[in-house]
Order: structure tokens, then sequence, then C-alpha cells
């Protein structure tokens, strides 16, 4: 781990308590003299520190941007404590504009990158949901990244990405804002019943018929005000600061999410997605609705009745069949009760 | 009989879309069996020169079908020549059949397009996750099987490509 990420662990796990400068050279590896280009550096980030002649040194101010070294070092706080190397943010990358993290992740995918590999923008001039359809991604003002996975899945097993992501958002966002948050099926995070994270897994199959890669898409609006939104989302998308009406810290939320991302993946993988899913209900509210299933250009009216082992929504047909949605458009039939 | 020779005759096989193939003299009876999927061919020998069951199983994996090989002659029996050539792209999972990106861009592929292995021809969407699928095969496409937005089951037909 470089010097300057052990500086910044150790700076943002002291808090506002002051750590010596012996005490901070030791943990970056570092001498004394060694540490104090770093304390620049992190100064040239953004972030503020006050040097006390005895008490030594503390950060008064973490950088608001995204900054990687910054990004890594507070997931290695919540990380270190499991000791299991990370996965999920095991390299992270900024960007400060681009199209599609999706397709900058797909690309990095197609030239060999390992699995666990992060890309955030701070502005994406096209960014987009299925289908084509545009997501609106101001600049700053959310996070807007993809996660590159190359996880063992069969070609039945691939909607446990969407349901995983779902489950890390909404828990993370819900722990750190304490705002009630919920999910619809399959991939929607809501608040009071506005969209508050969309996420686009996109995947790649190779010759064989195995998964190659799968690409996890998140837009999370976090300080997105009514404002940024064109007057036809308004009504059906929220913030984090809509909903509690201040402004969110970017670079705390992200090791936050990063981070319960990281923990579900070890479940799926590790053969607990059973765990996944009993999550998933409890932030569920799809769940015993009616719902209209438009699937192929036919509808199906029935009661939403649970979830199978791969995360499918398993209907009760009005005429008393039971179906499994894999794909298709779930519509509520009722008015929403608390979502 | 020696390994190569095996080995083309399960290429012509392939070739050929035969399935089963035996053959006996001097004592020596082979016989090979071929899954469908062109993966793999089963050979059995039955040598009457070994005691016990003398019986031995090879799997021999098969790769791409072998585009020229001499000796045509021994091939009986060869069936449509359409059939010979003609290979399907089949669904590897369930969901939503999309032929391109988005509703706004041009499909992955037409009738006519040249596709290798790593050519992606369509979509899958289940779940809300989009699953691109590559051709794994080389050839031309010839027939679009299903709709664009159509539900696809798994191992259905998809494409219809003349290697």
């Amino acid at each position: 781990m470089p010097p300057l990420v052990l500086l910044l662990a150790a700076l943002h796990r002291t808090g506002c308590h002051h750590l010596s400068l012996s005490k901070l050279a030791d943990e970056a590896v570092l001498t004394e003299r060694g540490i104090l280009p770093l304390l620049d550096r992190i100064e040239e980030m953004g972030g503020r520190l006050e040097v006390h002649p005895h008490l030594g040194c503390r950060l008064i101010q973490a950088p608001d941007r995204l900054v990687v070294e910054d990004l890594q070092a507070r997931l290695l706080m919540l990380a270190d404590k499991g000791g299991v190397p990370l996965v999920i943010g095991r390299c992270i990358r900024t960007l400060t504009e681009t199209g599609s993290t999706n397709d900058v992740v797909r690309e990095l995918a197609r030239n060999g990158e390992p699995g666990g590999t992060v890309v955030f923008a701070e502005k994406q001039t096209s960014g987009r949901g299925r289908q084509g359809r545009s997501w609106c991604s101001p600049k700053g003002k959310g996070l807007w990244f993809s996660v590159l996975l190359r996880p063992r899945l069969g070609a039945q097993e691939v909607g446990r990405l969407t349901v995983m992501t779902g489950v890390a958002v909404a828990r993370a966002l819900e722990e750190a804002s304490g705002l009630p948050l919920q999910l619809k099926w399959p991939n929607d995070v809501l608040c009071r019943r506005r969209k508050l994270c969309g996420i686009l897994v996109e995947t790649q199959w190779i010759a064989n018929g195995g998964l190659d890669y799968a690409v996890v898409g998140v837009g999370i609006n976090v300080n997105v005000e009514a404002a940024d939104l064109p007057g036809d989302l308004r009504g059906k998308t929220t913030s984090l600061r809509i909903e509690a009406g201040r402004e969110w810290h970017l670079p705390a939320l992200v090791a936050d999410v990063l981070w319960r991302m990281e923990k579900e993946r070890r479940r799926m993988e590790g053969g607990l997605f059973g765990e996944i899913l009993s999550e998933w209900a409890s932030l569920d509210c799809t769940l015993g609705r009616q719902v209209r299933l438009r699937e192929y250009g036919a509808e199906v009216r029935g009661l939403a009745a649970g979830m199978d082992p791969t995360g499918g929504l398993l209907i009760r047909t009005d005429d008393g069949r039971m179906m499994v949605a894999a794909a298709g458009e779930v519509v509520f039939e009722e008015a929403a009760k608390d979502c | 009989m020696e390994f190569k020779e095996i080995k083309s005759i399960v290429e012509l096989m392939t070739k050929n879309g035969l399935t089963e193939f035996e053959f006996e003299k001097d004592n020596v009876k082979i016989r090979i069996k071929r899954g469908s999927d062109d993966s793999a061919a089963v050979v059995t020998t039955l040598s009457g020169e070994t005691n016990g069951n003398g019986t031995h199983q090879v799997v021999i994996p098969v790769a791409a079908p072998v585009p020229q090989l001499a000796a045509p002659a021994a091939a009986p029996a060869a069936p449509a020549p359409e059939a010979i050539n003609s290979k399907e792209i089949k669904a590897p999972m369930v969901g939503t059949f999309y032929r391109a990106p988005s509703p706004d861009s041009p499909p992955y592929v037409e009738v006519g397009k040249v596709v290798t292995e790593e050519t992606v021809v369509c979509i899958i969407e289940a779940m809300k996750v989009m699953n691109e699928i590559k051709a794994e095969m080389k050839g031309v496409i010839t027939e679009v099987l299903i709709e664009n937005g159509k539900p696809v089951e798994f191992g259905k037909p998809m494409f219809r490509v003349k290697a």
C-alpha cells in the first residue's frame, strides 16, 4: 500500500484527535522528514491539516472530491478489520468526465483488467440505463461509477449481481443517512417511492458459454437538487439531499458503498446468496402486492409472492398459476403503501 | 489404429454432421460416438488382442469444424448440403432477445454479415442484466430466427449461420 494511503488511513482513523508526527511516520512506514511532502499532497487534494507543535497532526477537513488515495485509505480503514484482501476497490480510478463509466470499464475488461476495479466519473455526458435510456449525472453531485467483476456464475444466475448490488447500496445508504430506503424488484433503490439509485449490469459471455466479465454500473443521486433534474424525472426521482435536506460528503459514502458491495460479493461467491435474499426481503416493497408484469407485449396480473433462489420474482397469477418473471417490467397495481 | 487416424475420422464426422461411426478389421473394433454439440467425441476401442474386457474410452476434444480435408469419399450418405454447413447460435439463458444495444441503434448483425467467435450478435436481457452474446462460431448469418423484443428460452436457436 502506498505511504500516502497509509498516512491518510491513520489520519481518518484518529478522527478529531492529534497524532504525533513520529506515530504518523510509523504508520506510513517512513521517516518523520519523509512524511512532510505527503502532508503537502493531502492539502493539495483539498484536505486541511492542523499541525500542533506538541500534540502532532490531525485532519480538520477531509478532501471532498473523489481522490484515489483518499478513497483507498477510507476503504482500507473499513476493510482492515477483516484482514481478507479486497476484490472490489482493489484498484480505483477517477475521471473528471466521461461518456459512461460502464463503457470505460468494458474497455478495461477487454484488455484483461482483473476483477474488482472501480471507475468513478465526476460527470457522465451519456450515462445510460436499460435499452439506451439516459441517466442524468450532473458534475460532482452523485456517485457515478462502475465495478468490474469476474465471478463464476452460470447463465441462469446473472440476476444475482443485480440483487447483490441493490442490497449493498440500500443497506450502505440507509446506515449512512438514516433515511428509510426500499428495494423494488429487480434493480431500483427507492426513498419514499422515488428512485434514488439506478443499477445497470452488463455482461459478456465467452465462447464456451461461461461468463467472461460483468460490469455493474451504479448511479446514486447524492447532492442532486430538484433543479438539476429534467422536468419529466421530477416526482419520480430523488436524491439524498432532497430527502434529508442537507449536503453529503461523497468520499465517505463511496467507502461505505464499496465496502458493503465487497461484503455482499463475498457472501454471493461464498455460496451464501440465500442470506442476501433474506436481506432483500427486509428491504423489499414489491412482495405481497398486486402487480402487472408487462412481458413481451402481453400483460399478466397477479400477486408478487416471493423470490426464487436466483433472484427471479415469483408471481401468483390471477388464474392461480405460479410463474417466474425473469425479464419484463413490473408495475404496481395499487397505490404504493410505504415506498 | 493410430490416434491420428481416429482424429481424422472424428473430423470427417464433425464436418459431415455424423454422430456415430463403427469399424471392424483384424480383430479390432472401433466405435465413435460424437455429442451433438461438437465439443467432444467418445471413442471406444474393443481390441481382440487384449484379455479382460479390453475396452478403452477416450474423449477427444474437437476444435471448430475442419474446413478442408482430403478423402471426401470416406463420407457415406451425406445429408442434404444445407444441413452440412448450417449451424445455429442458441440462447444460453432465458430472457428477452434484443438485436441492438438500444432501440435507436442499428442491429449487431444482419443477414449476410460475416461473424467470428468474438462477434457480438445480440443481447439477452434477464432481470435487467444486459447479456451480450457472442457468435461462438465462424460463418455468415443466413437467418434471424427471433423477433426483436421477444422471449427466448434456454437452448432456443436465435440465428442460423452458414459455416
